[in-house]
């Protein structure tokens, strides 16, 4: 079954301030693909929990449409969606034995779905055997550990045969080492029954590992969608750079003059269409203006227009109005940049793109030294970077001896991603 | 764990309190025990020398006095009634409550108001609004010079006038304003527990329930219920021992006559039953009164603690 939404978008009344909105999920489009296991990724508060609640039916959309297959589901309520959902905590019955809390959707079947007792239970072994609990069917849930939890809640979302299954952050409250067992196990589960899933998560490498497909999210908008290493090997843009990956990736200030890159002043590689590209983003930051007022409340709308007519921000509010002013505020540095033809650029290096290389043209400061086994973290500075270390992978064939103070490196060109200074969107070289 | 020779400093700490504790809890504790022994005893004839031997009279003329067993009966007929009904109802009122969203905090301050109200005065409130004043009622010569509101209420929606707890009352009818009054005074703190216990459940059972397709009352059943149930047995159990306890009411409402002044005392308690002993010398009767009362209490505790352990959830 795959799950189609089609621009949805929820508006809270805020929490914080009376009479003011809080937009959680912006015009969210994408067609999950049949069968497979699609990771929602985001920092926390960016929308992941209100997309799930609304694809599920726990939440109303304020816009946009949800299908299963050709069924529009938009409208209907959530017993009648056919879908399972795990919740960050299980919420599973304290006071009902584990066979209890897997019969429990079963239970509530009604007309010709209605099962007699003896099926009840082979459909609620069966789920049990799936996640491998059939041996714990008459403990509680507070006789069970956080692992034996989860599987129940899983279980219990399962037994019904949902058309899609939906897990709302179900590692975070399992310690390091069940989490990465148990994430193999969602998977498996997810390969045996086939179901289209889709599971939340804030924690890159758990998306990174099981995921078929990942959505990147940041506050309230897609940011990114596609296979796991695609995503990571082709970042649209810089927050998606630095959210995927460990150790992260590395960020320097940079500069593109006469076709060519700058970190620090030294020329580090040749880099054309960096001009075309801030004429392109030009375009795309007027449409994504456009969008904001078009989308923005009526009350509201003239507003944001004539901030974004005259350039005046007023009156607007630097808290609540923040993603408009932003986007004023990248509007005219983007201009002022074309203006002066001064590129700034954030230049994205993984730490395994760097060779050690002593005739590189990319030196380095040397910090430390981390030997790890297989490889080696050379931990170096330089005042172009944007956190206070850069980290560098190495293969531990090479030596280093302690007292070495600056490593000069070559960059393998297809780990080092350039970003627009001002829109931080990608620019293909 | 104080070390030994510091451990006198732990008890001077503790002094004040524990002097306390013996003038007015351990000694009319064992005194009650031991008045309820002497067989007959009387205050003011232990003050003139008079000597009483051990034994159980005090116990047996209790058990064996008519007025006691109308006041047993009185007690658990108040109790057996008020607890369950007050219990259901509260927690109806609390579920409402809690999914009421306007004005949520002003009808939590107003149904807590009869917890705070002194329940003598409710009493008479009440009283006032049951009463009816004149004679011959039920007759073609009835007079009637006041009536109150709940008369009114009755004859405005065409029905006959109850002669609910003045002269010539029926048991039925003063126990009924008894039930009415008591229930709506246990309401308030049943329903404060309650909404407590409600609004700690987390909001996640109820969404998993409703994606599971649960009805609104199975959900009510299988879910809230069980998950409130401490709270339930709580209310239960320390509804009973107020019932047990009932007094003040049957003054608030029919005055030291504690009945219909054509029936005095009919309506009277256990409680109300030591305290009249006592004000007519009877220290022993009473003090064996209040040993049955503290053994049946006891008991229906027990049961209750042994029901809840079987019954109540995690
Ligand atoms: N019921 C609600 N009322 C008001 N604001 C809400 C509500 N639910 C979520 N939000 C807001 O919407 C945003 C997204 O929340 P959520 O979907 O829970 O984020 P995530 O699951 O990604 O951490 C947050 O800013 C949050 O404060
Ligand atoms: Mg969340």
């Amino acid at each position: 079954m795959k799950l189609k939404l089609e621009g949805i978008t929820k508006v809270f009344a805020s929490r914080r301030q009376k009479g003011k909105e809080v937009t959680a999920v912006n015009n969210f489009t994408y067609e999950f693909p049949d069968g497979q296991l699609v990771g929602l990724l985001g920092p926390s508060g960016c929308g992941k929990s209100t997309t799930l609640y609304m694809i599920c039916g726990l939440q109303k959309p304020t816009k946009g449409k949800i299908f299963f297959g050709d069924d529009d589901v938009t409208e209907l309520t959530p017993e009648n969606r056919g879908v399972g959902l795990v919740f960050q905590n299980y919420a599973l019955y304290p006071h009902m034995s584990v066979k209890q809390n897997i019969m429990f959707p079963l239970e509530n079947l009604k007309g010709a779905d209605k099962l007699n007792k003896d099926e009840m239970l082979k459909r609620a072994y069966d789920a049990a055997k799936l996640v491998q609990i059939d041996d714990l069917m008459d403990r509680k849930p507070s006789e069970l550990s956080g692992g034996q939890q989860q599987r129940v809640a899983i279980a219990r979302a399962l037994v019904k045969m949902p058309r899609v299954l939906l897990l709302d952050e179900p590692l975070s409250n399992l310690d390091a080492r069940l989490r990465l067992q148990t994430r193999e196990e969602i998977k498996r589960i997810q390969r045996e029954t086939g179901i289209t899933t889709v599971f939340v998560t804030h924690d890159q490498d758990e998306a990174m590992s099981i995921s078929d497909q990942i959505v990147v999210m940041k506050r309230a908008l897609v940011q990114q969608i596609g296979k796991p290493q695609d995503v990571y090997d082709n970042p649209a843009n810089l927050f998606v750079a630095k959210f995927l990956g460990v150790p992260p990736i590395n960020v320097f200030k940079g500069e593109v003059k006469n076709n060519k890159l700058y970190i620090d002043g030294k020329e580090i590689m040749p880099f054309k269409g960096v001009e075309k590209s801030y004429e392109d983003s030009v375009v795309t930051l007027k449409e994504k203006i456009n969008y904001f007022i078009e989308n923005a409340r009526d009350v509201e709308k003239e507003k944001y227009a004539a901030a974004a007519q005259s350039g005046d921000t007023t009156g607007l509010d630097e808290f609540e109005d923040s993603i408009f002013l932003e986007l004023l505020d990248q509007q005219k540095k983007l201009n002022a940049a074309i203006e002066a033809k001064v590129y700034n650029v954030y230049v994205g290096i993984r730490p395994e793109g760097f060779i050690l290389d002593d005739n590189g043209n990319f030196p380095l400061e040397l910090d430390k030294v981390e030997v790890m086994g297989r490889d080696i973290s050379l931990i170096c500075k330089s005042p172009a970077a944007q956190s206070p270390t850069v980290r560098a992978i190495i293969s531990s064939d090479f030596k280093i001896s302690e007292d070495t103070k600056e490593v000069k490196f070559n960059l393998k060109p297809h780990k080092v991603f350039v970003f627009n200074g001002e829109t931080e969107e990608r620019i293909i070289g | 764990m104080v070390e030994g020779k510091n451990q006198w400093k732990a008890w001077i700490y503790l002094l004040p309190c524990l002097i306390l504790l013996l003038i007015f809890t351990v000694y009319p504790i064992i005194n009650t025990v031991r008045m309820a022994f002497l067989n007959g005893y009387n205050g003011m004839m232990a003050v003139g020398g008079e000597k009483f031997s051990f034994g159980v009279k005090n116990f047996v003329d209790v058990i064996t006095y008519k007025e006691f067993l109308t006041c047993l009966k009185n007690t658990m007929l108040l109790c057996v009634i008020t607890v369950p009904v007050s219990t259901l109802l509260a927690l109806l009122i609390a579920v409402c409550l809690n999914s009421i969203k306007p004005l949520n905090r002003l009808l939590q301050t107003i149904y807590f108001i009869p917890y705070v109200t002194n329940s003598i005065a409710i009493g008479m409130v009440f009283a006032a609004m049951f009463n009816i004043v004149g004679s011959f009622f039920g007759t073609p010569n009835e007079i009637v010079t006041t009536a109150g509101i709940i008369n009114n209420i009755i004859e405005a929606f065409g029905g006959t006038k109850v002669n609910w707890i003045n002269a010539g009352s029926t048991y039925a009818a003063n126990m009924t304003v008894m039930v009415i009054y008591i229930v709506w005074n246990a309401l308030p703190f049943k329903i404060l527990i309650l909404l407590g216990g409600l609004q700690s459940v987390n909001k996640q059972y109820y969404d998993a329930a409703k994606i599971d397709g649960t009805s609104r009352s199975r959900t009510f059943w299988r879910i809230t219920v069980p998950l409130l149930s401490p709270m339930i047995a709580y209310v239960i159990i320390t509804g009973f021992i107020g019932g047990f306890k009932e007094y003040s009411s049957i003054i608030g409402i029919f005055g030291e006559t504690l009945g219909p002044a054509s029936a005095p005392y009919s309506l009277n308690t256990m409680v109300g039953y030591i305290y009249r002993s006592l004000s007519l010398g009877n220290e022993g009767k009473a003090s064996a009164a209040a040993i049955i009362l503290f053994g049946i209490i006891l008991v229906v505790t027990l049961i209750q603690l042994y029901v809840q352990k079987k019954r109540v959830h995690y």
